[in-house]
C-alpha cells in the first residue's frame, strides 16, 4: 500500500492520523527526538514535530512507526 | 490479540534503557531492523519491548548508542521452558498422564446389559466376551454388529437387541421376545374339564355351556363347560369351548434326602488380587481345584464404573461326608423342597402354606388359588 501511494504521491511519504490519539507513518526514518510530550520524527526527508501528552511509540519496525496518545499539534520542517 | 499470542509464543523481553542517546539508540534498532514496540518514556531513561531474537542483537546497538540495558520482564514460551529445563520429571509425567488419558479413552472399561427378564445377565456378558467384547478391550477392536449377531443367534429369547459403544462404556440392549396367546384351533368340538380337584371361586366362560357354579367343589376331569349343549326349542349346536376357572386347590411336596448324597468341602484356598485397567495385580491365577468361584468389586459412582476394583478367586475340592444330625438332615431336605415349591409359585398364587417331617422326610401344604381349566377334544362319529 505504501508503493503505492509513493506512486500516486511521488516521493511523498504516507501519514495516517486517526482522530487525535493514533498516528502511523510509513516507510524508513529516524528518531531525533524523544519525550513524553513531544517527539521528533525524520520522515520523508522533512523533520515531524508531534506534541501532544503521554506519547508512546507502539510499534517500530522497518515498514512502519505507530505513535499514540493525546495528540495536540504536528508541525513540519523541511 | 492474534498478535500476542504470536509474541507469547515465539517469547518476548521488557527492558529498559537508560543513559547514552536514546535517540540514536531507537534509531539504530530501527537501522538493523530490531522490532520494537511499547517504547515509552520514563524519567530515567525508556522502556520498551523487543522479540527474543531482537533482544540479542540489542546489545550491539546499545554499545553504540552508549545505553544501558536491563531486562525487566521475559515472557513466552522460550523462556518458560528454559526455566523448566531442570524439571524434566514435571515434564515426563505431564506427557505421560497425557498418553495415558489417550489409552484410557481408547479402550472399553464397563459393559453393561439392559432388558433381561428371564436371561440370565452374566450370559449374555459371557457371550459377548466370546466375541470379543470384555473389559479392557481397545475399541477399535470391537464389531458392535458382530456382537449382535451373536447374541441373536445364541440366545432364542432374544427378539431385539442393539450394541452401542459410547465413550468408554458398551451398552447391550435386549428385547425379549413375548409369548402370544397362541393359536386357537376352530376346527373340531372340545369340553373343558378340571384339571385337578378344587373348590371353584370363580368360573368364566367365552365359548359352550357352564355346567357348574361358583363355590362348587370339583373332582379331577370333571366337565366344566361343554362345547356341545342343546337350546330350548332342542336345537343341538357344538363349539370349541374356551373359558377360565379360578380355583382354590391343595398340593404336597415331598422331599427327602440321600445321606450319601452330602458332601464335605475341603481344600479351600482364597485368594485377592486388583484388578487396574484390565490387569490383575498380582497377577497370579486361580489354585488347582475342582471347584473355583470369583467374584469382582469395582468402584463404581452414581452411573459409572471404574476399572479398578478387588477380585477374590476362592478355590475348594469336596469329598464324601457322613451327616448324622436329624435337624441337619431335615433342614437340607426343606433346601430341595423350597426350589421345587418356588418353581410351582411361577404358576399359581400362594394362600397359605405349612410343613412337617416325617421320618426324615419334609412335607410342604400348598394351599393355592390357580387356573384348572384345561380342554378336552370330543370325538364325535360321523352323521350326528
Amino acid at each position: 500500500m505504501e508503493k503505492k501511494a509513493r506512486e500516486t504521491l511521488g516521493s511523498y511519504p504516507l501519514i495516517e492520523m486517526t482522530g487525535n490519539t493514533s498516528i502511523v507513518f510509513g516507510g524508513r526514518g529516524g528518531i531525533f527526538e524523544f519525550e513524553e510530550d513531544h517527539i521528533g520524527v525524520v520522515v520523508g526527508g522533512m523533520l515531524m514535530r508531534l506534541y501532544g501528552e503521554a506519547l508512546e511509540i507502539v510499534s517500530l519496525t522497518s515498514v512502519q512507526t505507530v505513535v499514540t496518545g493525546k495528540i495536540r499539534s504536528l508541525s513540519f520542517d523541511s | 490479540m492474534f498478535i500476542r499470542f504470536l509474541r507469547l509464543l515465539f517469547g518476548c523481553v521488557r527492558f529498559e534503557a537508560t543513559e547514552g542517546f536514546l535517540d540514536r539508540f531507537i534509531n539504530l534498532c530501527w537501522s538493523m531492523e530490531i522490532p520494537l514496540w511499547d517504547v515509552k518514556k520514563t524519567g530515567k531513561g525508556l522502556t520498551a519491548t523487543t522479540g527474543k531474537k531482537g533482544y540479542r542483537k540489542l546489545r550491539a546497538a546499545a554499545k553504540q548508542a552508549g545505553v544501558r540495558l536491563h531486562a525487566t520482564e521475559k515472557n513466552g514460551f522460550p523462556f518458560l521452558l528454559k526455566k523448566n529445563s531442570m524439571r524434566a520429571g514435571m515434564i515426563a509425567g505431564a506427557a505421560l498422564g497425557v498418553i495415558f488419558m489417550l489409552y484410557a479413552f481408547s479402550a472399553v472399561w464397563q459393559v453393561d446389559v439392559e432388558g433381561c427378564e428371564t436371561l440370565n445377565a452374566s450370559a449374555v456378558l459371557a457371550a459377548a466376551e466370546e466375541e470379543g467384547l470384555t473389559r479392557g478391550v481397545p475399541r477399535r477392536s470391537v464389531d458392535p454388529a458382530s456382537v449382535r449377531r451373536a447374541l441373536v443367534s445364541r440366545f432364542s429369547q432374544i427378539n431385539w437387541c442393539a450394541v452401542n459403544l459410547r465413550g468408554a462404556k458398551a451398552e447391550i440392549r435386549i428385547r425379549e421376545v413375548k409369548k402370544g396367546a397362541g393359536v386357537f384351533d376352530e376346527s373340531g368340538v372340545y369340553d373343558v374339564i378340571a384339571a385337578k380337584d378344587g373348590q371353584i371361586e370363580l368360573i368364566d366362560a367365552y365359548r359352550g355351556k357352564v355346567l357348574v357354579r361358583n363355590l362348587d367343589t370339583v373332582t379331577k376331569g370333571q366337565m366344566l363347560i361343554s362345547g356341545v349343549y342343546e337350546t330350548r326349542n332342542g336345537t343341538a349346536y357344538s363349539t370349541h369351548a374356551a373359558g377360565k376357572c379360578m380355583a382354590l386347590t391343595t398340593e404336597c411336596i415331598r422331599a427327602h434326602t440321600d445321606p450319601s448324597s452330602f458332601r464335605r468341602v475341603s481344600g479351600l484356598r482364597r485368594s485377592t488380587s486388583f484388578y487396574v485397567f484390565g490387569a490383575r495385580v498380582p497377577p497370579f491365577g486361580a489354585p488347582n481345584r475342582q471347584r473355583i468361584t470369583c467374584s469382582e468389586k469395582d468402584l463404581s459412582g452414581s452411573d459409572y464404573t471404574l476399572p479398578l476394583g478387588k477380585r477374590t478367586v476362592t478355590a475348594f475340592d469336596t469329598e464324601p461326608a457322613q451327616i448324622t444330625d436329624r435337624e441337619k438332615t431335615q433342614l437340607l431336605a426343606m433346601m430341595n423342597a423350597y426350589d421345587r415349591y418356588r418353581e410351582r409359585l411361577k404358576q399359581a398364587q400362594l394362600i397359605d402354606s405349612d410343613h412337617k417331617t416325617d421320618r426324615g422326610e419334609i412335607v410342604i401344604v400348598l394351599h393355592l388359588r390357580e387356573d384348572i381349566a384345561v380342554e378336552r377334544r370330543v370325538d364325535i362319529p360321523d352323521g350326528h
